[in-house]
């Protein structure tokens, strides 16, 4: 397609004008006096709005809030949309991205990640009435996932025969599995189990399969080139596990200290890339 | 900020998927054309028809399509409606591409209204009198619809008429929020793989207009048209 890579290269002399460096914002925050953090607003228990306080919070808006303590300043939650997460960090209107992003290489061309924060299962929670039993038997099914999600390409490729409805929130694909629209929904496991919890017994029965579809790395994203900013995070990373604060945060959000119990297998600051 | 770099883009892995989009975006915009344009010609004829309540019926239609966001209508027919029909319809229409189905419904219903309203001011804008003449040198009803009102009315209307298209094509986005796989939502899906936004909406972007642009132009020919013809 020797056309289409004349087509790239005009258009990105033309933007190359544009292209900004993004460098200091390490200063930046300290001059600011504020860090600010781009989280989820809906995605319990990592980033969401407190029912009661109206204030979002979460595990992730606690890791922000780790950061800007060790930096001496005060911590912003922003809340982004999955379509508005990458300009707006693009843009400088917020440092750095707390939103459940996985890692993966593609991602990694256009912004730097920090070391891990979360490592976690994806799968499948099910109508009850499908009696699925392994990932395979969800071929040829309408299966639903939330926008933003990088899963769609992943299910494609293993259940070949599956239609995929791409919701804008996991709420709403919860709700079209109800009704019957979509016979099952992915996401990871923490959240799928939350939606169900959430739920209550109300509705059709739903069940979480436990063949996963696959196991990712999330972290900090931060602008492409600020490796002084993510080599900090990764710092503050490993002294959160070193301390056993991570492992508390842990514990408050999704372990013994919160409704779900989940168990925790993986450490807070080891490589995204694994 | 990285370089950009289309070429990510026109790959084997998204092109695909850009190409099925622009697909479903056309469907959306044919089918949701052709049913908004019937059922607005209906409205507008139930409106003529000299019998109060059913003018009322319709003019309480128009408001409430008229007066909530699409965005909320696409909500409605795809979450609310289908917990009111029978069940086994409502098993059926989820076996077949339930999001086009209620997307195409409530992208005709919503403009529907203003395709009625735009030909009832087409009509409104012919002077009775008109009509009483036809009627006097000796045309029917029909006749006189035929061949003194309607090709009037019709030439009033097509100006407003062509921007409603325009309307339709572009509001056929919205329809990803209830995960309709059409242009705008492949954009955001390979957005949300590779990160590279402004590349994948300069593209879509493109695409748009390569939709609206002609449309737009046919616009003003017709307009144009119609004006040096018009002694009204």
């Amino acid at each position: 397609m020797p056309k289409v890579r004349i087509l790239t290269a005009t258009f990105a002399a033309l933007a190359a004008g544009t292209v900004f460096a993004a460098a200091g914002t390490l200063d930046d925050i300290k001059a600011r006096g504020t860090l600010v953090c781009g989280v989820l607003g809906t995605s319990q228990p990592y980033g969401f709005i407190n029912q009661q306080t109206k204030v979002v919070e979460g595990y992730e808006v606690d890791l922000c809030n780790a950061v800007a303590e060790s930096l001496g300043v005060k911590a912003e939650a922003k809340v982004t949309s999955s379509e508005a997460r990458i300009p707006e960090l693009m843009q400088g209107r917020v440092d750095v991205l707390a939103a459940l992003i996985s890692y993966s290489p593609q991602r990694a061309e256009q912004v730097d990640f920090s070391n891990s924060y979360l490592r976690e299962g994806f799968g499948f929670l099910v109508l009850k009435e499908v009696e699925a039993k392994r990932l395979a038997d969800l071929d040829g099914k309408r299966l639903g996932i939330n926008k933003g999600n990088f899963l769609e390409a992943l299910i494609k490729q293993k259940l070949p025969q599956a239609s995929i409805v791409a919701y804008e929130e996991q709420p709403a694909a919860f709700v079209a599995m109800q009704q019957g629209k979509v016979v099952g929904i992915a996401g990871r496991f923490s959240s799928l189990r939350v939606l169900q919890l959430r739920a209550g017994e109300g509705g059709r029965p739903t069940e979480i399969l436990d063949d996963p579809i696959t196991t990712q790395n999330a972290g900090f994203v931060v602008r492409k080139g600020d490796t002084e900013f993510r080599d900090y995070l990764n710092k503050v990373l490993a002294e959160l596990e070193s301390s056993g604060k991570a492992a508390a945060l842990y514990d408050k959000w999704l372990g013994s200290g919160s409704t779900y119990k989940f168990e925790r297998n993986f450490k807070v600051g080891a490589p995204i890339d694994e | 900020m990285p370089k950009l770099d289309f070429s990510p883009i026109f790959s084997a892995d998204y092109f695909p998927l850009l190409a099925s989009g622009l697909k479903m975006t056309l469907l959306l915009f044919a089918a949701g054309w052709v049913f908004s344009m019937l059922l607005g010609m209906v409205l507008t004829l139930v409106r003529g028809i000299p019998f109060r309540p059913l003018g009322w019926l319709v003019a309480a239609y128009v408001e409430y399509q008229r007066n909530i966001p699409l965005l909320v209508h696409l909500f409605i027919w795809y979450f609310g409606v289908p917990q009111a029909l029978p069940h086994w319809l409502n098993d059926w229409i989820n076996q077949q591409n339930a999001e086009a189905f209620f997307a195409i419904v409530a992208i005709a219903c919503y403009n529907a209204a203003y395709i009625s309203e735009d030909m009832r001011s087409g009509l409104r804008a012919i002077p009775r009198v008109q009509f009483e003449a036809a009627r006097a040198i000796g045309f029917t009803f029909v006749g006189a619809m035929r061949w003194i009102i309607l090709p009037q009315a019709f030439r009033n209307a097509l100006p407003a008429l062509i921007s409603q298209t325009l309307i339709i094509f572009k509001g056929t986005s919205l329809a990803a929020v209830i995960g309709v796989a059409e242009l705008t939502y492949q954009a955001r899906l390979i957005e949300s793989e590779t990160f590279r936004v402004f590349e994948t909406f300069s593209v879509i972007t493109i695409v748009y207009l390569a939709g609206t642009l002609p449309l737009m132009a046919l616009g003003h020919h017709v307009e144009r048209r119609g004006k040096t013809r018009s002694r009204a």
